[in-house]
């Protein structure tokens, strides 16, 4: 995890991404940089400019996501008839390099002769492309040439865990995507987002929870 | 509890100590006997490290079943109270398991939250622990972590040293059991936004704008 984990992209001009490691971060746009300081704080030093403490509250509260209304994200059904058929809709919102595994059983955790609950296992993790359409979050291995397709109205729910974002859809079950070079929060927000403009141009209303099962009100 | 949670009790609160300097407030307030839910928020991936050392009961957590995937944790965890649940669905195997806890007596500690703030600020419940509190009868005792997210935030691969961290045990909440689920779902709102408050004065930390709009939304923030 990093600085740039919290911070996708630049609070102060909004350059998307902002590349940084570990606890620092510098925008190429402005040329800003941020540090992670104590305190739970980030330092930042704009260009010419001495520098200023903010909070982490106070500078995610800046980011905006790349659409910041659900109904803007192109292609999204947003507006339109439900199942009509849109021409960009296969437009990536956004795609990136990821590590994808699929949950392969449960197996139950006993103690003392009695069971406390489940884990999930794992089949192995594939690299590839990873790929959020208006519709769809799909994956494309770089081993087979079969494509992973989950269209974003059957998510079950969506979380972040650890360095993981983690999906259950209604057909495969569990799912734990490990973004590479990219925000997990970002992209965890980016999948609340296109399902909850999935979901409004259903007419299912708005999503007031994602985990454990996405609820709308 | 296993035996192994009494030799380890120790020497956590020794690594928790020379991790930050700690304060602990409000031990009075944890009930003497009999089962009871700790609801604290949730900053750092050492909060349990701090909670379960310093508790002065012994408690059951809740934990991610992920947590489970490398042998050695899973053979650990149960010993040390830990017992899991799958956050990625509606858990009963995990609602199950706490109410046994609960009604044998013992205490249960539950993140309310459900991960770690990404921000310092204290994020919406999840409805069901919210209830399971209610249908459990027992005493929920809210519990304020302060410094924490200082210490580790999620967004950073190691913490950083020393900070002040307070562990704050508050009053207890008594909502009696309520068995009836649509009861209980008329009762959400009104343990929200309790929470909410209590959580908020007992760790300082910020409520975040979802958590804020959702307790105003519910008209639980009167009074």
């Amino acid at each position: 995890m990093a600085l740039t984990d919290l911070l996708y992209r630049c609070p102060t001009c909004g350059h998307d991404p902002l590349p940084g490691k570990g606890p620092d971060a510098r925008c190429p746009g402005c040329g800003t940089r941020f540090a992670a300081v104590r305190g739970g704080g980030v330092s930042v030093s704009r260009p010419g400019q001495p520098s200023a403490r903010r909070s982490a509250l106070e500078l995610s509260s800046h980011l905006e996501l790349p659409f910041t209304d659900a109904g803007a994200i192109p292609g999204s059904a947003s507006g339109a008839e439900v199942g009509s058929h849109h021409p960009e809709s296969s437009q990536p919102i956004r795609e990136t390099r990821a590590k994808l595994k699929l949950a392969t059983g449960q197996t139950p955790i006993r103690f003392q002769g009695q069971v406390l609950g489940f884990m999930e296992e794992f089949g192995a993790s594939r690299e590839g492309l990873l790929r959020l359409e208006p519709e769809a979050l799909s994956f494309q291995p770089d081993a087979t040439r079969g494509e992973d397709r989950w269209p974003l109205d059957r998510i079950r729910s969506v979380q972040a865990s650890s360095s993981s974002v983690q999906i259950t859809t209604h057909e495969r079950g569990l799912v734990s995507i490990k973004v590479q070079g990219e925000s997990i929060r970002l992209w965890e927000l980016l999948i609340h987002q296109a399902i909850q403009a999935v979901w409004s141009a259903r007419g299912w209303g708005r999503i007031v929870e994602f985990q454990p099962r996405i609820r709308a009100e | 509890m296993h035996p192994l949670y009494r030799i380890l009790t120790p020497p956590t609160r020794w690594f928790v100590k020379s991790s930050a300097r700690i304060r602990v407030e409000g031990v009075a307030h944890m009930p003497r006997t009999g089962g009871f839910l700790l609801l604290p928020n949730h900053q750092s991936a050492l909060d349990p490290f701090v909670v379960q050392s310093f508790c002065p009961r012994p408690i059951r957590s809740m934990t991610k079943s992920t947590q489970f995937g490398v042998p050695l944790v899973r053979w650990l965890l149960p010993r040390i109270g830990a017992f899991p649940v799958r956050r990625f669905q509606v858990d009963a195997q995990a609602v199950r398991t706490a109410l046994r806890f609960l009604r044998n007596g013992e205490g249960v500690c539950i993140y309310p939250e459900g991960e770690r703030t990404w921000d310092g600020s204290i994020q919406p419940f999840r409805r069901g622990t919210l209830h399971l509190a209610l249908r459990s009868g027992v005493p929920i005792i809210p519990v304020g972590l302060n410094g924490m997210f200082d210490l580790w935030p999620r967004w950073l691969s190691t913490p950083r040293p020393r900070p002040q961290v307070t562990l704050r045990f508050g009053e207890p909440l008594e909502f009696g059991e309520v068995r009836d689920r649509h009861h209980r779902e008329e009762m959400l709102p009104a343990l929200e936004a309790l929470l909410t408050q209590r959580l908020a004065a007992l760790s300082g930390a910020p409520v975040s704008s979802d958590l804020r709009r959702r307790v105003a939304e519910a008209g639980g923030g009167k009074g």
